[in-house]
């Protein structure tokens, strides 16, 4: 382990933006340390402040070329709150339909093409054949047919409610620029049962291939990938998990609620954490504290995550998807308290979670398809009020996402922050990747490209979305992992441009 | 995936027109449509996706250039290059044809291609050396803005190159 040695898997990426997994041994040759880090992109608070706050819906889904979709209902949610106006339940259901749409696709392309490859090509696999390719060849050409199917029908409807393609454009304070026709509907009905369908089928992937294989059930249970920590999520009226709407409800590592607050009241419960070897601010609970990277009940560090959000809820709102929810914490274990299931602290298992996200998503379509208010043509609202300031809140993919303006009375931006899904993972993020390394790296262990790979794993389940925590333009991160020996000599390094 | 093509060429200005020279194959792009006279057997769009949302809005085309940034250490700002998937392969990925969220543009079509999907023939890629693309602004810096004429030129005469489109390189 003291010969330096640098191996380079994958050459195809010279970016500079890249993310990096930085693994320091000590001098038995054990991990001492794991650090993330992970390029800065600059000035989005300034660019904006300036603007008129009505731009930002389509100005922050720019931020972002995988998730625009979450940055424009967040910004639209804030909108409301700036120019104090309640949308009517008909442009929300019509908002919750297009975001439904838009979970489909997101966590159907995490798992077939990004998480899934783990388990179905194998986490040992060469890195060439961890793709959606490797899948296809694996599983078969229906299955990549079936994933590029959902994508397309999905991004259809997404177009078609969003007003365009990839940086929807309808969002406006109290409303939404285009009714749902009647003929749309119906269309979107045959895409939403389809969806429901794939939701099961992808459950079944899941269930034949990580469940029906115990060597995969241990790696998801182990104990390199458990963290004990807070989760946050938010639920509707009855504690169930929602995307689009309600109170932020946080759990700690027992599963008893913590909190539960309304997310304009976010900064009363979350601060910042600084360290001096990175700008990442890393998130607490404040009613906790911050305890340094280490998980447990005192510590204020919490997860958001598809994990988290069936942590922190009671269950799903659909019926599937509710199955579906009480399958996975009875096959792992989770004893039900007062009711509720005890939380799932594998962290694998948040691909898991998705899958379950991903059927509940298509079920919500389905239901509010064929509810009346959906056509209603009326979706537009007045709007009166002098704007001051506003907070709104979604459920991203990646976590829960909350925009805040400020204003001066003309609505233009003089001040503007943004909590993204994935900073407030950066804690647990920090500290699975270290705890993976420390289980996966022993004195002699044989640095293969495997056990990167299962690091990387631990990282990989948040599907974090650096560039866009950084206010970047995301999905062009390549992960860099880089371990020293106690001399500070590169020992491995691995290069991941996909 | 497109139901009905409109032109048998697609040119595709690949970037965040809110980054500094992140934009620059947008702005490349918006200068190309409007060169371009309006009978042209070409489709210009910008978008700014990668991986498998950059193939399947490929699809269906025959021939496809993509104008997109490249990170710096790829030449002076400014600097044009023009690669072919198989140089892509090999060496350098731009700024968006890949994605840590799905897959890289190469992987993403060999699936489409595994599929019988309507994978574009022809598939050349100009990339433009940049120097900023941390900070979030408007206008693209000096050398790179000064070097938009050019890509411009190099993008035109690509679509005016005769012959069929044979398979790609």
């Amino acid at each position: 382990m003291t010969t330096t040695q640098r191996i380079t898997i994958d050459p195809i990426t010279r970016l500079e933006g890249h993310g990096k997994i930085e693994i320091f041994l000590d001098d038995q040759g054990n991990v001492a340390n794991a650090y993330l880090q992970v390029p800065e992109l600059r000035g989005f608070e300034q660019f904006c402040v300036g603007r008129p706050a009505e731009e930002m819906p389509r100005l922050t889904n720019r931020i972002c070329g995988v998730c625009p979709e979450a940055h424009h209902m967040a910004a639209t949610k804030t909108l409301d709150a700036l120019y104090q106006v309640e949308p009517s339940s008909a442009v929300k259901k019509v908002r919750e339909f297009f975001y439904s749409a838009f979970y489909v696709t997101d966590h159907t392309t995490h798992f077939y093409a990004l998480g899934g490859p783990d388990f179905v090509v194998g986490p040992d696999a060469p890195a060439a054949e961890r793709n959606i390719l490797g899948v296809v060849h694996k599983v078969g050409l229906e299955i990549g047919k079936q994933v590029i199917d959902c994508r397309v029908r999905n991004h259809h409807v997404i177009q078609a409610v969003g007003g365009r393609g990839v940086h929807p454009v309808a969002g406006l304070p109290g409303g939404w620029s285009k009714a749902i026709s009647k003929e749309e509907r119906d269309e979107f009905e045959q895409i939403a049962r389809q969806n429901v369908e794939f939701g099961l089928f992808s459950l079944k992937v899941f269930e034949d291939i990580v469940l029906g294989n115990q060597e995969y059930v241990d790696l998801v249970t182990s104990d390199a990938y458990t963290e004990r920590t807070y989760y946050m999520g938010m639920v509707d009226e009855r504690n169930r998990v929602n995307f689009y709407d309600g109170q932020v409800r946080v759990v700690g590592p027992d599963g008893k609620e913590f909190v539960k607050y309304h997310p304009r009241d976010y900064l009363k419960h979350i601060a910042e954490h600084t360290e001096p070897w990175t700008y990442l601010k890393f998130p607490f609970l404040k009613g906790v504290g911050w305890k340094g990277f280490v998980d447990g009940p005192e510590s204020g560090v919490y997860c958001a995550t598809p994990l988290s959000r069936l942590n922190a809820s009671d269950g799903m709102a659909t019926p599937h998807a509710q199955a579906a929810f009480e399958k996975m914490y009875e096959t792992l274990g989770s004893k039900k308290v007062n009711g509720r299931y005890e939380p799932v602290h594998f962290r694998l298992a948040t691909h898991w979670a998705r899958l379950i996200e991903l059927l509940y998503a298509a079920e919500r379509m389905l239901e509010l398809l064929q509810d009346p208010e959906i056509t209603d043509p009326n979706v537009r609202a007045p709007i009166t009020a002098k704007p001051d300031e506003g907070i709104g809140c979604v459920e991203a993919p990646r976590g829960t996402l909350t925009h805040h303006y400020w204003t001066d009375e003309r609505g233009v931006l003089t001040r503007v922050n943004l909590i993204v899904g994935t900073t407030n993972n950066y804690a647990p993020i920090a500290m699975s990747v270290k705890k993976a390394a420390q289980s996966l790296i022993k004195k002699g262990t044989v640095i293969s490209d495997g056990l990167l790979n299962r690091i990387e794993m631990a990282f990989r389940a948040y599907d974090p979305c650096f560039g866009c925590a950084t206010h970047a333009l995301p999905g062009q991160m390549p992960l860099e992992v880089t371990i020293y020996d106690a001399e500070r000599s590169v020992v491995e390094r691995l290069q991941r441009g996909v | 995936m497109r139901e009905s093509r409109s032109a048998s060429t697609l040119v595709l200005g690949l970037g965040n027109p809110i980054l500094t020279d992140d934009g620059v194959g947008v702005r490349v792009a918006e200068a190309v449509r409007a060169a371009l006279p309006p009978d042209a057997d070409v489709e210009v769009c910008e978008v700014s996706v990668g991986g498998l949302r950059l193939m399947e809005r490929m699809l269906g085309y025959e021939r496809v250039i993509l104008v997109d940034a490249l990170q710096p250490g790829d030449g002076e700002p400014g600097t044009l290059r023009r690669l072919t998937l198989a140089d892509l392969a090999e060496m350098s990925a731009t700024q968006h044809s890949t994605c840590a969220h799905d897959a890289s543009l190469i992987t993403a079509l060999e699936t489409a291609r595994r599929m019988g999907m309507p994978v574009p023939g022809e598939i050349i890629i100009y990339g433009v050396a940049v120097q900023d693309v941390l900070n979030f602004g408007e206008q693209p810096t000096p050398a790179v803005a000064a070097a938009i004429p050019a890509v411009v030129a190099a993008v035109l005469a690509e679509i005016e190159r005769a012959g069929p489109p044979g398979r790609e390189e």
